[in-house]
């Protein structure tokens, strides 16, 4: 941000006040203010228990898919909504743009973790996210959509 | 083949097998048919800085040389198969011709073939910079600047 400008040169804040230039962000606050409303209608317990069971669920029919290995365990009750997942034989770029075929789309790359996929042993993991506004209809569907995949693409 | 062809003919087929294809499904699974096929790779134990393309979203390689003969040679390797499939089909449409003609060459046959339509615009990016990257370096090997 400047304290001065005239056609002779300008003059800028100091610190952090340098740094914040332009119209403070108005939409994304109300935006915000409307999905804590929104989500306010829910108990939070019952919208983890919801998305557990999703992740789970399709964590263990993923791994039943031959090459599919599913890092992490989406059963603990801890666990995120997240399905982290990498086939043996289909790259995950190429698997995620296969997916999104399906019309699944899903995270792929080292999900700026590098040192956990070395830790893994692996270059990059595929990851499909689940939460309060998934269905199981689409968690099945989802695993059917990647078996498909599988079946038509891999090496074996 | 179309009238405004800007590909070489001997791309000509693999340009209708393409454009044959019943939907995008099928036309990844001859990408990764290619990918397999691929004329020319420049295997992993070959890549490095020098010669990765930057932009792709997977890792890129290409080696470009001239033959005995002066012609055009690329050499190309990917991780993904997506990629490893359009360098194949690119090293198909430019070995053995001129340099001078490669540096020249349009991408408009993976448009006709419908691929470009199918990849994300990252993936589009990427395969632009790798034919870009192939154009500069055949440029440079028939002697331009």
């Amino acid at each position: 941000m400047i304290k001065t400008v005239s056609t002779h040169g300008s003059t800028f804040q100091e610190g952090h006040a340098l740094f914040e230039t332009g119209t403070p962000r108005i939409a994304e606050a109300i935006g915000w203010g409307a999905a804590v409303e929104w989500l306010e209608q829910f108990d939070m317990k019952d919208v983890h228990s919801h998305v557990n069971r999703l992740a789970s669920w399709t964590a263990g029919r993923i791994s039943e898919i031959e090459g599919i290995t599913v890092y992490g365990d989406p059963s603990r009750n801890d666990s995120s909504g997240a399905v982290s997942f990498l086939h043996d034989s289909i790259q995950s770029q190429d698997l995620a743009l296969l997916l999104d075929e399906g019309g699944f789309a899903v995270r792929t790359g080292h999900h700026c973790a590098q040192p956990l996929m070395d830790a893994l042993g692996v270059p990059s993991t595929n990851r499909a996210s689940f939460w309060l506004y998934n269905t199981m209809g689409e968690a099945e569907a989802f695993v059917a959509h990647l078996s498909y995949v599988v079946d038509r693409f891999s090496d074996k | 083949m179309t009238e405004s062809r800007d590909w070489p003919e001997k791309l000509d087929p693999i340009v209708e097998e393409f454009s044959a294809c019943f939907d995008s499904m099928e036309r990844y699974e001859l990408l990764f048919q290619y990918a397999k096929r691929n004329p020319s790779p420049l295997l992993p134990e070959e890549w490095n800085e020098q010669n990765q393309v930057h932009g792709c979203q997977s890792r890129a390689h290409v080696s470009c040389s001239l033959d005995d003969a002066g012609n055009f040679i690329l050499r190309g390797g990917a991780d993904a198969q997506i990629v490893q499939g359009l360098m194949a089909i690119t090293s198909i449409a430019v070995n053995g011709m001129d340099p001078s003609y490669v540096s020249e060459m349009s991408p408009d046959f993976a448009e006709e073939m419908g691929i470009r339509s199918s990849l994300t615009p990252s993936r589009a990016n990427g395969f632009l910079n790798m034919f870009k990257r192939v154009k500069e370096e055949a440029s440079l090997l028939s002697g331009g600047d």
